[in-house]
């Protein structure tokens, strides 16, 4: 019998992951805007160290040492709580979200996820519904039209998207039997990557992913050139940073959770564990930016009509299918 | 038109070739520009100036490339308005009232320079359940102008728009007063970078006109190149915001870089990148090299063949047209009424473009450019300046295909006391009127394209989603310190 993980070994391994997960959202943020200048036919950051290397720490200075200006009309207490609930959400979700199988050292049982608990997945969509209210707080706490409309947006997005994003992974959950996530990936390492018999749920997962993260072109609650900053226009200093960490570390956890549902997590041809889990993430990530790079952002009724016309209804189905290819072929 | 067909107690004040000054008794003032309207002349501007001390209001009206100007001593306390007849001359008039202190009939006349603080006195009053009102502006994100767009709103659709501009009166029409022709010219120029060569062929065609003057063909050459270079990267600029407004980096990006190229372009044949100083009253004293104009007849070959890759790509891109189709439309009737001008009025279906009727610069066998569909649109305003951008380059190729020489003006017709002119800037025509006492301007009235089509802004924007507003502003891609004169 595995012996469990004792808690001391929990807690190094929680300060080491939301360590390397703030380190990955500040390289993230270069790698996002290096991506984006070579696609745009520029350079990108390449002033702060060698090939631009120091940008993130520069923009954490900044950051730092900026006013966190409020305005006077702000409702004080949300306003500054709400960038925390959003920052810490999603940092907690993704302590759900496996990225090895897990080693015995010296006797010792280190896990390849920080939190295991047989309703993973559950808790990570329970965590991103509480860090929605975080966005909605804070514009609605701003006190300002363009806050105010930002936060209405994301608001009636995520909602809607979230439906799609849920019923998406319900046929893997079938597949798998399973709401604990490194069941889920155990079972592809046997079997095949759950993004081949489950492609139609990896398309709508991908889709209402990206609307779920405010990612363009569903980047609609912000949306720059329309609504100034959306649900963030009135923050800036670390309030506006939390945000933002909030936004970053959403979407990885969003790509860590597409590799664990659909593309075997940690597996892969050699045996590189963790490896394979942080290539496949990456690779996740760029597809996002290349989109980012690609698209126009999409008018608010266009998007409304994708999420509610096409995507449930194409998600609702497979669910359906996945279910009864299930009972009538036996899993 | 002959004089005989004139209202009867109009008065013939001076007349040349190309323009007629009448001037005509205060309460025959709106007869007679009925008149005008009725004989198919359109509107190009109103000002006030004060010769002697007395008030005198002029408009000017143009057709075929011919020009009328009107002109009247009206009770200060009494001028007859003629926003009903001409609401283009809406601003012409609050302007005129602002800086010369002349009080208008018939209408409530709000502030346009000047800006009260009481809300009511430059706003709509607009009431009803769930509106309410978001204010942007003066100071906005990116490095622009000030501008201040009072939205009256229910949710997020735009019920009105209220336009505040004018912040920064530089006081240019002024200044040129008592300067040498020579020397005004730089006034005229500053009002905007982006159409710096438009303003001052304007300007130096008015003082030509007044001084009896005709540019030579090769002056005429060099001027319209000019003029088509201006035009070329402001298109360029203008596709590529409208592809920013959606958030379509690629669009933009691609645009921006052409842009970039072809101002690198004005650099290489006139040493700089917005074509400042290389026009000159009377004369051009620019001199472009074969060599140079070689170069950059090859180079805008390459830009074009570039440009019209990147606009079949936005073309390709469902999802732009998507977000172009039936947003920010205005009708050909508004368009008509508000004095629209340029490519937001051509995407209208109105064929209008200056350089078709326009003997001073070299357009020969020139054809309006009209869109398949005119629905006058976000996606018909860009697409007229991709439709435009064929012909531009057609017209530099041919313009470039020798060396340029320094060249003057030739005596032409008797001089008058006022000139007036119009060219087409990227924007559409913008009209300038030099009045001169010998060789000192004594009123310079420099209308843009900006200023003419600002109003229909305001109009375009209504009934549409208030996040929309940024790609209609950017469709018409207008100059804030074109207000700011």
């Amino acid at each position: 019998m595995t012996p469990s993980e004792p808690w001391w070994i929990a807690l190094i391994e929680a300060i080491v992951i939301v360590n390397i997960l703030l380190g990955l959202f500040a390289y993230l943020t270069l790698i996002e805007r290096k991506v984006m200048g070579r696609m745009q036919l520029r350079y990108g950051p390449n002033r702060a160290g060698k090939f631009g290397l120091l940008q993130p720490i520069a923009d954490l200075v900044k950051l730092i040492r900026k006013e966190a200006f409020s305005p006077a009309s702000a409702i004080e207490l949300p306003y500054i709580l709400a960038p925390v609930v959003s920052a810490f959400t999603a940092i907690a979700a993704f302590s759900f979200i496996p990225w090895g199988p897990g080693w015995t050292v010296h006797g010792w049982r280190i896990n390849g996820e920080v939190a295991n608990t047989s309703i993973g997945l559950l808790a990570i969509f329970a965590l991103g519904s509480i860090g929605i209210y975080g966005f909605i707080v804070g514009g609605w706490a701003s006190e300002s039209k363009y806050s105010i409309l930002g936060s209405m947006r994301t608001c009636a997005q995520l909602v809607s998207y979230e439906v799609s994003l849920a019923l998406s992974v319900l046929g893997v959950v079938i597949l798998g039997r399973s709401l604990n996530l490194p069941e889920i990936v155990a079972r592809q390492g046997h079997f095949l990557p759950y993004a081949a018999p489950e492609f139609i749920g990896l398309i709508v997962f991908f889709f209402a992913g990206i609307a779920e993260t405010s990612r363009a072109p569903f980047d609609l609650p912000e949306a720059e050139q329309e609504l100034v900053a959306g649900y963030h226009t009135e923050y800036s200093g670390m309030r506006w940073g939390l945000f933002q960490m909030a936004e970053y570390i959403n979407l990885i956890t969003l790509s860590g959770l597409m590799t664990t549902l659909f593309f075997s997590g940690w597996h892969g041809p050699w045996d590189i564990g963790p490896i394979w889990f942080l290539l496949k993430t990456m690779a996740v990530l760029f597809v996002f930016i290349w989109l980012r790079t690609t698209l126009p952002r999409l008018r608010y009724d266009q998007l409304m009509r994708f999420g509610w016309k096409i995507l449930l209804p194409v998600a609702t189905v497979n669910a359906v299918v996945t279910a009864a290819l299930v009972v009538a072929f036996g899993g | 038109m002959t004089a005989g067909n004139w209202p009867a107690d109009s008065r013939l004040q001076a007349r040349t070739d190309g323009a007629e000054i009448r001037g005509v008794p205060p309460d025959r003032w709106r007869d007679t520009v009925s008149f005008l309207l009725q004989h198919g002349y359109t509107f190009c501007g109103l000002h006030v100036t004060s010769p002697a001390g007395v008030v005198e209001l002029r408009a000017a009206f143009i057709r075929d490339g011919a020009f009328h100007m009107i002109t009247c001593q009206p009770d200060p306390q009494q001028a007859p308005t003629l926003i009903d007849l001409v609401p283009a001359a809406a601003w012409d008039e609050r302007e005129a009232a602002d800086l010369s202190g002349l009080v208008f009939s018939d209408h409530r006349t709000r502030p346009l320079i000047t800006h009260p603080e009481q809300l009511e006195r430059w706003t709509t009053s607009v009431r009803g359940h769930d509106t309410h009102q978001v204010a942007v502006g003066p100071i906005h994100a990116g490095i622009i102008e000030s501008g201040h767009f009072r939205f009256h709103v229910v949710g997020e659709r735009i019920l009105h728009l209220d336009l505040r501009l004018f912040y920064k009166q530089r006081g240019l029409e002024r200044a040129a007063v008592g300067k040498p022709l020579e020397q005004a010219l730089a006034v005229a120029q500053r009002a905007c970078a982006a159409c710096a060569v438009t303003n001052s062929v304007a300007y130096a065609h008015a003082c030509e006109q007044a001084l009896g003057l005709i540019p030579s063909s090769e002056l005429s050459r060099t001027r319209t190149a000019l003029l088509e270079l201006e035009r070329l990267y402001n298109h360029l600029n203008d596709i590529g915001a409208a592809c920013a407004g959606i958030g379509f980096s690629p669009g933009n990006m691609i645009f921006a870089t052409l842009k970039e190229r072809a101002q690198r372009v004005n650099r290489m044949l006139t040493g700089h990148r917005f074509l400042f100083d290389t026009v000159q009253v009377t004369r051009s004293d620019l001199e472009i090299s074969e060599h140079s104009a070689l170069a950059a007849r090859r180079e805008l070959r390459d830009i074009r063949d570039a440009a019209e890759r990147a606009w079949h790509e936005v073309l390709f891109h469902g999802s732009v047209q998507n977000r172009f189709d039936g947003v920010g439309a205005i009708t050909a009737a508004d368009a008509t009424a508000l004095g629209a001008v340029g490519p937001a009025a051509r995407a209208c279906g109105l064929a209008h473009d200056t350089r078709s009727a326009t003997p001073r610069l070299t357009y020969p066998d020139f054809q309006v450019a009209a869109p398949a569909d005119p629905s006058g649109d976000v996606r018909a305003r860009v697409e007229m300046r991709a439709l435009e951008l064929p012909t531009t380059f057609e017209l530099l190729d041919s313009l470039l295909a020798r060396a340029i020489r320094p060249a003057e003006c030739t005596p032409g017709h008797e001089p008058i006391a006022t000139g007036m002119a119009a060219v087409e800037s990227p924007r559409g025509r913008t009209f300038c009127t030099v009045e001169r006492d010998g060789t000192t301007v004594t009123r310079l009235r420099l209308r843009t394209s900006s200023y003419a089509n600002w109003p229909a802004v305001a109009l375009a924007a209504t009934d549409n989603l208030l996040p929309e507003f940024p790609l209609i502003n950017k469709s018409f891609e207008l100059c804030y310190a074109c207000c700011d004169r």
